[in-house]
């Protein structure tokens, strides 16, 4: 495996990672998605990213994506139990 | 590289992995039913004909050079730091990845009839796939660190699996408190290793996978850190990991919650595999426990304790998967006790006859809930013998084989664990492992009686299994029976191909005599004293001593005093009372918002519209500027 080749493969996970987010409606799986982004940057910085200093900014980046799921998710039930729904589409409280 | 490569090694982990894939993506939609379970226990068949294969190639290899290795790709290469998703198969491995497999695809089979009409069927079998990819991982790992890839991805597969039911609150929960005690543990196995991969490091050895780890582990030994010898700190860091995977004191809490979960997976993964993984730890890192003499004394301690305690606790329990639970604990006890006395083939002994017998019992519990629709409450049960004959049969061989009947498979293995006990641990420990023995014949003895034996006392009427669940019930049955006859000596030529064959002085023999004789009085024991009558009578006279073992010991009520009560204390008034809505909103966010208003309040007294003063503050102004500049 090449450097290419991850770097294709992180190509690849973002452009689906990015037209799920924009296309599915439920704030799980946007977060899903947003974390599969977030994911395929990962794969090219340890890719394509000066070695070995960015094998170690993966693993930091591992941390903050486990601490934005926590976040995200906490944010994502408060919404729930505030709104009874799950879809971002039915949440209008900034419409003017 | 070392050992001969064999590339056919990563199908064996594959073949799940694809099963895990077709079912949990197309399952629902396209395979339905039937095509997804057998599709499911099929890629556990390839891979279990595999690993026979592998085996046979094994075996052509000379005894000392048994390894068979294969590598995917480099994992992490950070400068002089790489490790490989490389995996090994040597007899270790081998005899595990032997029993995950084979167990695993008698349960899958198992659970085709189980679980028929449930609305999470092909979720079911995705999970049960997903489980079998990560137990193999961790079986199969060449390093420590693709096997906590494993043991963390068994830890998943069984929160997912015991909170399988999750609309029903009770359970999902279950679900969080396994996963949640087990990452406890691990992070005690992740300091241990990272504390092993820095002194190792500080020793100028980078690589990690275990032919090295063995190779140098010797240069640890004058190492210290924290006032304790480096191997002995390090030894019980990795201990205190399996005591989460393996369910021992004081971390045993998750596994009677664990039955929750559909009774092929309690069989599966919370008694015949996953749970032993803390014991396949252990031998898999025997050399480093070699080092340490200390903590293997206290691996054996643990050991010895949980298991006459869980014993003690298992007599009294009322759900029928609850005393097999307990059993479990108990049993993995065992192992622990083995492998702290320096027997480690023992222990992984014990560990494959304990799947054979322990996945029969639970199988044959779950044929009887399933025929009774779903009650648990022996109590409620009894007289099953003429209502489920197959059923009666074939537990009847899981219970003498776990009793210790001589000439069964419990029996070879706890009597070697006791020989070897008493060897390196004296008498004491000796005897509670007898005690626990026949603790061990008393409860599981009961449980039958309860269950299958006299007359009936719940209401409905039960019907047999199909064929589905009394087959590969059938096939452990003969296992249970003769696994240990025919394995013992063969494992043992196997797994340590050095040893000789030590023949039983007549001192051993009286110890086994001893064991065999509180099996039999536990087995014995269990009949009068399970009658109506002499129950009532033992629990009104000691009611103090059956509240406390009914209640588990309370350490789940001490769980909660000490450490949830305090923790929700400190999130709920310090954390978010003070932190969140005290500090954060009251004083960052409304604190700014008021600053900023309380400055153009005051500001604006400045503006007070007379122009006079304007001109005064002006040339004072001015008159500052030029005092500056001058």
């Amino acid at each position: 495996m090449t450097q290419y080749t991850l770097a294709a493969i992180s190509f690849i996970l973002f452009t689906l990672a990015l037209a799920g987010f924009l296309t599915c409606g439920s704030l799980v799986r946007m977060l899903m998605f947003l974390e599969l982004m977030l994911n395929a940057a990962n794969i090219a910085l340890v890719a394509l990213g000066p070695q070995p200093a960015s094998n170690a900014y993966a693993v930091m980046l591992f941390t903050v994506a486990a601490a934005e799921a926590g976040v995200g998710l906490a944010l994502i039930i408060t919404l729930a139990s505030a709104f009874k729904t799950l879809e971002a589409g039915n949440i209008k409280e900034l419409k003017g | 590289m070392t050992g001969n490569y064999y590339p056919l090694l990563k199908w064996i982990l594959l073949a799940p992995l694809a099963g895990f894939a077709l079912n949990g993506l197309f399952g629902k939609k396209f395979l339905g039913e039937k095509t997804g379970g057998v599709l499911a226990s099929l890629a556990i068949l390839v891979s279990f004909i595999l690993a026979c294969m592998a085996l046979s190639d094994l075996l052509k290899l000379p005894a000392e050079n048994r390894l068979l290795r294969d590598n995917i790709y480099t994992w992490i290469s950070a400068g002089s730091f790489i490790v490989d998703a490389a995996f090994r198969f040597d007899p270790l491995s081998t005899v595990m990845a032997l029993i995950v497999t084979g167990v695993s695809f008698l349960i899958h089979v198992y659970s085709i009839g189980y679980m028929k009409g449930d609305a999470g069927y092909s979720r079911y079998f995705a999970y049960l796939n997903l489980f079998v990819f990560f137990m193999l991982t961790l079986v199969l790992a060449d390093n420590p660190l693709v096997m906590f890839v494993g043991w963390e991805g068994v830890g998943l597969c069984s929160y997912l699996l015991i909170g399988f039911w999750y609309e029903d609150p009770e359970k999902a929960s279950a679900g969080k408190k396994a996963f949640i005690t087990n990452r406890v543990g691990d992070a005690g196995f992740l300091f241990g290793l990272m504390l092993l991969a820095a002194l190792l490091a500080s020793n100028g050895v980078f690589a990690l996978d275990f032919a090295t780890l063995e190779k140098s582990a010797p240069l640890l030994v004058t190492a210290t850190t924290l006032g304790l010898a480096a191997p002995t700190l390090i030894c019980l860091l990795l201990f205190f990991g399996a005591t989460g995977k393996s369910a021992q004191f004081p971390l045993h809490v998750w596994l009677p919650d664990a039955m929750a979960g559909p009774t092929p997976v309690s069989a599966l993964i919370h008694a015949a595999t996953m749970v032993t993984a803390g014991v396949y730890m252990l031998a898999r890192l025997h050399f480093l426990f070699e080092l340490a003499p200390r903590a293997l004394e206290v691996v054996m301690l643990t050991g010895c304790f949980t298991a006459f305690f869980a014993a003690v606790i298992g007599v009294l329990q009322k759900d029928i998967k609850k005393v097999l639970a307990y059993s479990t604990i108990s049993q993995l006890g065992y192992m622990f006790m083995a492998a702290g006395a320096g027997a480690f083939s023992a222990s992984i002994f014990h560990l494959a006859t304990h799947a054979f017998f322990k996945a029969l019992l639970f199988l044959g519990a779950g044929s009887v809930i399933h025929g009774m629709s779903g009650e648990q409450d022996m109590f409620k049960m009894g007289g099953l013998k003429k209502e489920m004959p197959f059923t009666f049969l074939l537990m009847a061989a899981g219970w003498l084989a776990i009793a210790g009947v001589p000439g069964l498979s419990g029996f070879y293995s706890k009597d070697l664990i006791l020989e070897k006990v008493f060897e390196h641990g004296g008498p004491l420990v000796w005897g509670a492992g007898v005690l626990t023995a026949g603790l061990t014949a008393f409860y599981t003895t009961r449980l039958f009686i309860l269950t299958f034996l006299r007359t009936k006392r719940g209401g409905g009427h039960a019907h047999e299994a199909p064929l589905t669940m009394t087959l590969p019930m059938a096939v452990l049955a003969v296992l249970a029976l003769a696994g240990g006859f025919l394995l013992k000596a063969r494992l043992f030529a196997f797994l340590e191909p050095g040893s000789v064959a030590v023949e039983p002085t007549p001192a051993t023999a009286r110890l086994m005599y001893i064991s065999v004789a509180a099996a039999l009085a536990g087995l014995a024991a269990a009949f009068p004293l399970t009658l109506p009558k002499p129950a009532n009578f033992l629990k009104n006279t000691m009611a103090q001593i059956h509240a406390l073992v009914y209640r588990k010991f309370y350490v789940d009520e001490a769980y909660a005093l000490f450490i949830i009560r305090p923790l929700r204390a400190l999130s709920g008034k310090v954390l978010f009372q003070l932190v969140d809505a005290g500090l954060i909103d009251g004083f960052l966010v409304n604190g700014s918002a008021r600053a900023s208003y309380g400055a153009g309040r005051t500001l604006a007294k400045a503006q007070n519209g007379r122009l006079d003063i304007y001109a005064l503050v002006f040339a004072i102004g001015v008159a500052a500027m030029l005092f500056w500049i001058i």
